[in-house]
């Protein structure tokens, strides 16, 4: 697991780190921390809530649904 | 013995009311400062970085979502068990019926009355400007910050504070440039929520309440404080006060009127990243 970590943009400059990590010999970003905040962790809270107060069947309708919009 | 009593009686109103006055601003500026900045520009900036490429190579791997979807039971059993299960012990939030109806309230409230201001209020004044006045604000609330620093044993970061002011609220007239800053004193986010927490308080469940922004019991009892801390509690005329922090508000908000809409696109369920967002970017606050 490696870190780096960049600072730019804005006045006051915005941490961010990339963990990667390798897996069959090829390197991948697993998480992206922005000012600390871990983006995975905070897209895992959001399916956790989603599954608990709607269903599982939403949260991919959702995922799909912004995954379109995004292409 | 009575003129007392209505004496302090009436700066705990002021104080209450000081805390109202903090407004929608507040609490929609707070979403997009400290709950949602950053995976706004995480998702927005994805795409310009380099190592973007690795990631979208994961995504678009894992891309088509029915072919990786986990078995459902499976996945809506974990997500309902305990919490403590999941690993991130964080979300403590009892109270999240109530929490997400106030939620969607300041949501409105910025919807239909703040984000239009702000709107017009960045057309109309030049960023520099919005910047300077952003300055000034902070450069008021320094007596929170100085006190916050000294009850956490951290005596440069006090030292900083004063001489941050000193230095900005002459040369950096009243704070509209940050001189200090030039000269390589930083300013210290210190406030009475991490004092709290530094002396050994826990968090508290996660609350939300109309007007202000998103915070737990703990930093919720520190906001008040720090809101009494601040000299426009207690020298301005209660008006001008609250005229005072509806325009922080609003310039606030003016500030970061594309952080936000980034990230409403960037979410799933924004009430939780919400959440999740200013409990991490507390928990990371604190250990500093």
């Amino acid at each position: 697991v490696v870190r780096t970590k960049l600072t730019g943009g804005r006045e006051e400059g915005l941490s961010v780190e990339y963990q990667l990590a390798s897996k069959r010999g090829r390197w991948g970003v697993v998480d992206v921390r922005i000012d600390g905040v871990s983006l995975a962790m905070n897209y895992r809270s959001q399916f956790n809530k989603i599954i608990r107060t709607s269903s599982y069947d939403t949260l991919v309708q959702r995922m799909r649904k912004m995954e379109g919009g995004k292409g | 013995m009575p003129a007392k009593i209505r004496g302090s009686m009436s700066w705990l109103i002021i104080a209450v009311a000081m805390f109202l006055g903090a407004g929608p601003g507040m609490a929609c500026f707070a979403w997009a400062e400290d709950g949602l900045e950053s995976p706004a520009n995480a998702v927005s900036g994805l795409s310009e970085t380099p190592s973007a490429s690795a990631v979208s190579d994961e995504a678009s791997a894992a891309s088509p979502l029915g072919s990786v979807v986990p078995d459902r039971e499976t996945v809506e059993e974990a997500a309902r068990a305990p919490r403590a299960e999941s690993g991130d012990a964080e979300e403590d939030d009892p109270w999240e019926s109530f929490n997400v109806r106030m939620f969607t309230f300041n949501l409105h409230l910025d919807r239909y009355v703040l984000k239009p201001l702000a709107t017009a209020w960045d057309a109309a004044v030049p960023d520099e400007v919005e910047l300077g006045l952003g300055r000034m604000f902070a450069n008021v609330a320094m007596p929170a910050r100085f006190v916050n620093n000294l009850f956490q044993l951290k005596f440069d970061g006090a030292g900083r504070e004063l001489a941050r002011f000193v230095l900005n609220s002459t040369i950096g007239l009243a704070g509209f440039f940050d001189v200090a800053k030039r000269e390589g004193l930083e300013l210290s986010n210190e406030d009475t929520g991490q004092t709290l927490a530094v002396w050994g308080a826990d968090s508290g469940p996660f609350l939300v309440l109309p007007f202000l922004p998103p915070m737990t019991v703990r930093d919720g009892i520190g906001f008040g404080v720090d809101a009494a801390l601040n000299p426009l509690t207690y020298f301005a005329p209660f008006a001008a006060g609250a005229g005072m922090k509806a325009s922080e508000a609003v310039n606030s908000r003016a500030l970061n009127l594309e952080v936000f809409e980034d990230v409403e696109e960037g979410t799933l369920d924004l009430y939780s990243a919400v959440r999740n967002g200013y409990l991490q970017r507390r928990a990371r606050a604190i250990q500093e």
